[in-house]
């Protein structure tokens, strides 16, 4: 409805601007029509030029091309007749026909045919015989020889020549045509041909106003033009696109002739053409494209000045027509702007008897329609105001309400007054009141606008008690709201009952409204309203009221949980501010005990408040407050738990007493000294008493008393009991602290000793320094069995005496004064514990005398001993002494600690013993070893520098340097020198083996190729294999990937494994395999020897082993060769066996990691 | 005038072997048997190459190798170092001392000549 009575104005405000949308619609009808015709007229024209262009173009290039063809026939036709002319002269055989007639024949072809300006006659050989000119002189037999000349040799061999076209006096174009007889012997007649007759042809054509015809010949050179010129200029013609385009379709290349061109002078020209059969010429005609188009031209002008009468005709039209259709839309388009500005009575008319008129009949409806609905409209939003406001005027009074309830927590009065007012206000009564429910009646706590003679009346009696019968009666039976019309109809009104009475005839109530206030279903209250008028009191007026009285409930709820939580609060603030005292004292209870009485006795109003612990027997009094100065004396004694005072009834189970009064005790009536005391000195009335127990272990308890007689309530009670309790805690936690200091520093002393048991482990472990470890037991063993000096003696076995090894608190003086004297193993304390094998201690050095050092250690100041000895199964290595200066037994803790650290001081002794042994050994070894390797090189050199002189000289005999040596001779040379490189080969294998097992070998780590290296060992062996007629075979991959590794040492095994394959094999075959597989090589040699029986196979890698010794002696070797190849494998961390059968051949095979680590090769 | 080789060797019986060997060969011989022989003599008499033996009482091979080829004026002379250590790395420590080339012990004469040979052509 609010936006409905909004709209109006809005949509009056903003008219459309009219002119503007009149004039759009206007335009585009007039430009789309304008349009529609012009493209239609513009197409039509459009393609009617077009087709007539190109039939126009197409018959101007019939016509020319006709032209051009009839030309190029004439041509032909000129040319042919000359040819056949000609062909008469050769006919006759040189032979066969005199000269003269010859001669006479050919004057009469050149009168004959006008055009042939010379003719000469060839004979068979190519030589002239007769010539016959117009120009000049004939020639008879000059026999001029022509036979290499194109004339002569084209025409023999094609029967016609036809030769290019040349100027003769710079005038005139002429021909060389030439003609061989169908005879071989009839020869050639050549004729020069005037070609002036062509020139007629072409300039006999005439196409249209400056056409124009062109002869071209072979090579596309201007033969004939109108312009003689241009011919005589020998113009190429070959650049010209139709010139191109026709030598292409004459060629068969393109049909498609050029039609539009260039002329000569540039100008663009139609061109067609036609070829000349035989010469290869081309006669082209062209008519300048400026003429040939200049009727087509006008027709364009024509349709043109057609097309602009017909767009104004158009334009005309448009005009009208949108003028026409566009009036009504206007007229529609005014009315709907007024309609839309709020003028509903407006209608519009259009009397046009179409859709317009039926749009704006529909205008009209709505506009009438909408008038209907304002006015509806108006009426209802009048209604909702009204209604608004009074629901606004709810609301605030509601929220007033509701800002007095936020506004003050606790207090109800403001509440229930602000209440009442508004109520009372809102209902329009006169005036109310608010009660609530007290015992049996009704207590009025808020009052408005009450007539004063009214609450005077009422005075006597502040609570109302009622009868059932009346409206106050019906309330409380049946908890809903009473609404009474009229007071005065009310029987009990009429029966004459006093305060209704008073109700209606003093405060002039007549309409009453009573809601009740039900918390749950319990009446706790109503809210009252009274009219001096009969009047009922509608039904929001009653929602209102009801809406209060809930309110009120709420609000007496919220103060009780509001006074209940500051009650618990402050409780709570008493017991955190105890515990905040316990935490802070943890083991000291006094001051706990003191705030926890402190607390109690405020709460409770008590004057006196103390705390007794309990032993077992007695209690003991732990914090007392507020004692009286009278009763002082009796607190400082423990309470016996005697029969009849409060004691014994605690120890007998009692958890709580509460004595009202204790003068009215009988323990106190009977005479009960405490109870006597209590309270004829203490002044105590009333005592209350809680046990402090723990589970069921009883600690004590808690007693506070007040000195007058009233009862401590149930809160009171509770609080002391939760004090009880923390006071419980509070002990359990002092004991548990305490026991955990103890435990503390009990562990705190175990660590001290086990990092110092560490410290000297460490020691012991990390350095063979036995001074610098001895020094450090001493030191620990003083520091943690609290003792001011320790020394550590060792007994000397040579000189039978203990020598002070290590000391710690000693002075230098000291030091110098025990190392100066000899102790024995007779001494009375250190020889005495050594021994017996077992610590002793002296207590005090001054009781007990007896040992040689007796006056140095009483001299510095020193007064008891703890002698430990340091033990080795045989026998007793020295000891450890402790010296205290003041006398006293030592705890059997601290012996303990000695012995252990005892026990490292003869661990690190021994330790440094053995240390100097091994180190001993390791340098005799490193000697040994330096000898071994120096003698290795010696002998190397010692044993080469003979053999040197052997093998040398040997060779040089052999070399003839000495003279020719006998046959027998070189024989026995040649055994020297066998035997002698094979010793080189012991001498060298020997060293490799020592150096490997000295490891000094080392491997030299590159890059090889394993295809290189099987291909070297492969050369090296062929000639011994050759030598045994032995096949020798390689069957390694194409690819094998580059091996790391040491290449010489690899080849060595290699050699070696190949060189024993040919050596023991006599018949068959030998082979050397290699391929890769999981990142290693396998390299395998296979012979077709004797094998090897399976009990050898694992002895031959050993040193100087062979399968069968014997042929070691036949086959020779050292027997070292795969001892070597073996520790060579293995260093590179592949590894090399053999599998083999006896007489079936054997199989060496390693295999090789292809890339070999460094940590490998120092394995 | 025939090549001149300084050898340096202390065994009498390879001098001879060399002196026959490079006598036959057409070379003049030069003899010396210690380290700090061998360096007086190549100082003077400019020899066309020197054959120098490594196991030498005094100054070893490596060592007036090494002299010889930190001596400007004999620098340019060839050495041929003769080793009778097969131990893998003595090629290394011959050719760091700044050997030409070097032939272990036991040497074949011949292929020690083609050696020589290779540097007097």
């Amino acid at each position: 409805v609010n936006d409905a009575a909004h709209d109006v104005p809005v949509v009056a405000a903003q008219p459309p601007p009219p002119p503007k949308t009149r004039g759009k619609l206007f335009r585009k009808y007039v430009a789309f029509f304008v349009a529609v015709i012009a493209l239609a007229l513009l197409l039509n024209g459009a393609s009617e030029i077009w087709f007539s262009y190109q039939e126009h173009k197409a018959s101007l290039i019939r016509i020319q091309h006709e032209q051009a063809e009839a030309a190029a026939a004439k041509i032909g036709q000129f040319i042919k007749e000359i040819e056949s002319q000609i062909g008469w002269t050769t006919q006759l055989p040189w032979a066969a026909g005199a000269l003269e007639q010859r001669r006479f024949d050919a004057l009469r072809l050149l009168r004959q045919v006008p055009a042939i300006t010379e003719l000469a006659q060839l004979d068979a050989s190519g030589r002239e015989q007769l010539r016959v000119s117009r120009l000049a002189m004939d020639v008879v037999g000059s026999g001029t020889d022509y036979s290499k000349e194109a004339k002569f040799t084209e025409a023999v061999a094609h029967k016609i020549y036809y030769g290019p076209v040349y100027f003769r006096r710079e005038s005139e174009p002429y021909m060389t045509l030439a003609m061989a007889g169908t005879r071989r012997d009839a020869g050639v007649s050549v004729a020069e041909v005037n070609l002036k007759f062509i020139w007629d042809v072409v300039s006999q054509i005439k196409v249209g106003e400056h056409g124009q015809a062109y002869v071209i010949d072979a090579e596309s050179r201007l033969i004939a033009y109108p312009d003689i010129s241009q011919v005589l200029r020998n113009t190429d013609m070959s650049r010209f696109a139709q010139v191109q385009a026709a030598r292409a379709g004459a060629s068969g290349l393109s049909p498609d002739d050029v039609q539009v061109a260039q002329d000569l002078r540039g100008r663009p020209v139609l061109t067609a053409y036609a070829p000349v059969p035989a010469l290869n010429w081309l006669v082209f005609v062209e008519l300048p494209r400026a003429e040939a188009y200049a009727p087509l031209y006008g027709s364009i002008r024509r349709s043109g000045t057609l097309l602009l009468a017909a767009l104004a005709f158009a334009i005309l039209a448009g005009l009208v027509l949108a003028r026409k259709m566009v009036g009504p839309i206007q007229a529609l388009r005014a009315g709907a702007a007024r309609l839309g500005g709020g003028d509903l009575s407006q209608r519009i008319a259009i009397k046009t008897g179409d859709e317009l008129e039926g749009l704006a009949d529909q205008f009209n409806e709505m506009a009438g329609r909408l008038q209907e609905s304002y006015a509806d409209l108006e009426n209802k939003v009048e209604v909702r105001t009204r209604e608004l406001s009074e629901a606004l005027e709810q609301q605030t009074a509601t929220s007033e309400v509701l800002r007095v309830i936020s506004s003050s927590p606790g207090e109800l009065e403001p509440i229930f007054q602000s209440m009442l007012e508004n109520a009372t206000r809102l209902c329009e009564g006169k005036f109310g009141m608010l009660w609530i429910a007290e015992g049996d009646g009704f207590r009025p706590v808020a009052l408005h606008n009450v007539p004063p003679e009214l609450i005077e009346e009422r005075r006597s009696n502040q609570v109302h008690y009622f009868r059932p019968q009346t409206p106050f009666g019906r309330l409380a039976e049946t908890k809903h709201l009473v609404h009474v019309a009229d007071a005065r109809t009310e029987p009990e009104y009429i029966r004459g009952f006093r305060e209704l009475v008073a109700l209606v005839d003093i405060g002039g109530a007549r309409t009453l409204l009573m809601v009740p206030m039900l918390k749950e279903s319990e009446l706790v209250g109503s809210i009252t309203v009274y009219r001096a008028e009969v009047r009922p009191f509608t039904d929001k007026q009653i929602a209102l009221v009801q809406n209060f009285a809930a309110q009120a409930v709420i609000a007496i709820e919220n103060t009780r949980l509001l006074n209940e939580l500051r009650e618990s609060l402050e409780q709570q603030t008493a017991t955190s501010d105890v515990l905040t005292v316990i935490n802070s004292s943890p083991g000291d209870l006094v001051p706990v005990f003191h705030a926890l009485l402190e607390k109690a006795m405020r709460l409770c109003r008590a004057v006196f408040g103390g705390l007794w612990t309990y032993d077992g027997n007695e209690f003991h009094a732990a914090a007392l407050k507020g004692v009286p100065a009278a009763f002082a004396h009796f607190h400082g004694r423990p309470i016996n738990p005697l029969p009849g005072t409060i004691a014994f009834a605690i120890v007998g189970g009692a958890d709580i007493l509460h004595i009202p009064d204790l003068r009215e005790d009988d323990g106190y009536r009977s005479g009960v000294p405490a109870k006597r005391a209590l309270v004829d000195e203490g002044g105590a009335r009333s005592v209350l008493v809680v046990a402090l127990r723990n589970e069921k272990r009883l600690l004590g308890f808690f007693l506070i008393y007040r000195q007058d007689t009233s009862p401590f309530i149930g809160n009171q009670i509770a609080l002391v009991q939760s004090f009880a309790a923390q006071a419980v805690i509070a002990i359990e936690n002092a004991r548990l602290l305490n026991e955990l200091r103890a435990r503390t520093d009990e562990l705190a002393r175990s660590v001290g000793e086990l990092r110092a048991l560490g410290e000297v482990s460490e020691a012991v472990n990390s350095t063979l320094d036995v001074e610098q470890v001895l020094r450090t037991i001493v030191t620990k063993a003083v520091e943690l069995s609290a003792t001011d000096a320790g020394a550590i003696y060792v007994f000397d076995e040579e000189r039978e005496e203990f020598r002070l090894r290590a000391t710690y608190g000693m002075s230098e003086a000291m030091i110098a004064a025990i190392s100066s004297r000899h102790i024995g193993a007779g001494d009375a304390n250190i020889g005495e514990a050594a021994r017996r094998r077992e610590p002793m201690q002296i207590a005090d050095v001054r009781e007990a005398p007896g040992s040689a050092l007796d006056d140095i250690i009483l001299g510095a100041g020193y007064r008891a001993l703890l002698i430990v000895p340091l033990l080795r199964p045989d026998r007793t290595v020295g000891v450890l002494v402790v010296r205290r200066k003041h006398p006293g037994a030592f705890p059997q803790s601290t012996v303990d600690l000695l012995q252990t650290f005892a026990d490292q001081s003869v661990l690190a002794i021994q330790n440094a013993r053995l240390f100097r042994e091994i180190e001993e050994k390791g340098r005799q070894l490193a000697v040994a070893s330096k000898h071994k390797s120096q003698f290795l090189a010696n002998m190397s050199h010692e044993l080469r520098t003979p053999l040197n002189a052997i093998l040398g000289y040997s060779e040089l005999i052999l070399d003839n340097i000495y003279g020719e040596p006998s046959e027998r001779m070189r024989g026995v040379l040649e055994r020297v020198q066998s035997n002698g490189r094979h010793l080189l080969g012991l001498i060298n294998a020997v060293l490799d083996l020592s150096k490997i097992e000295a490891g000094q070998l080392a491997l030299t780590i590159n890059d090889y190729s394993l295809k290189e290296v099987v291909q070297t060992v492969f050369v090296a062996v062929e000639s011994l294999a050759t030598a045994k007629r032995l096949a020798l075979k390689v069957d390694v991959p194409a690819a094998l990937p580059t091996g790391r590794g040491d290449e010489q040492r690899i080849a060595q095994v290699l050699l070696n494994l190949v060189g024993n394959a040919i050596k023991f094999t006599e018949a068959g075959e030998v082979t050397i395999a290699a391929a890769v597989e999981n990142g290693a090589f396998t390299v395998a040699v296979r012979d077709t020897g004797p094998g090897i029986a399976v009990a050898d196979q694992a002895r031959i890698f050993e040193e100087f082993q062979q399968a069968d010794n014997s042929s070691t002696r036949s086959k020779g070797g050292t027997g070292l060769g795969l001892a070597i190849s073996k520790r060579i494998v293995e260093m590179h961390g592949g590894r090399i066996w053999v599998e083999s059968e006896q007489g079936r051949g054997s199989t060496f095979a390693f295999t090789l990691p292809v890339e070999v680590e460094l940590q490998m090769e120092q394995a | 005038m025939s090549k001149r080789i300084l050898v340096v060797e202390d065994h009498e019986d390879n001098r001879q072997i060399l002196r026959d060997l490079l006598g036959n060969a057409g070379y003049q011989m030069i003899e010396a048997v210690t380290g700090e022989a061998g360096l007086i003599a190549a100082a003077a008499e400019r020899p066309d190459l020197i054959l120098m033996d490594i196991q030498l009482p005094g100054l070893d091979g490596y060592e007036a190798t090494r002299r010889l080829k930190a001596d400007p004026a004999l620098r340019a002379i060839p050495i041929i170092v003769v080793t009778s250590y097969a131990l893998s790395g003595d090629d290394a420590k011959a050719k760091a001392a700044g050997c030409d080339a070097y032939v272990t012990k036991p040497f074949s004469p011949r292929n020690l000549l083609a050696k020589i040979k290779e540097f007097l052509p």
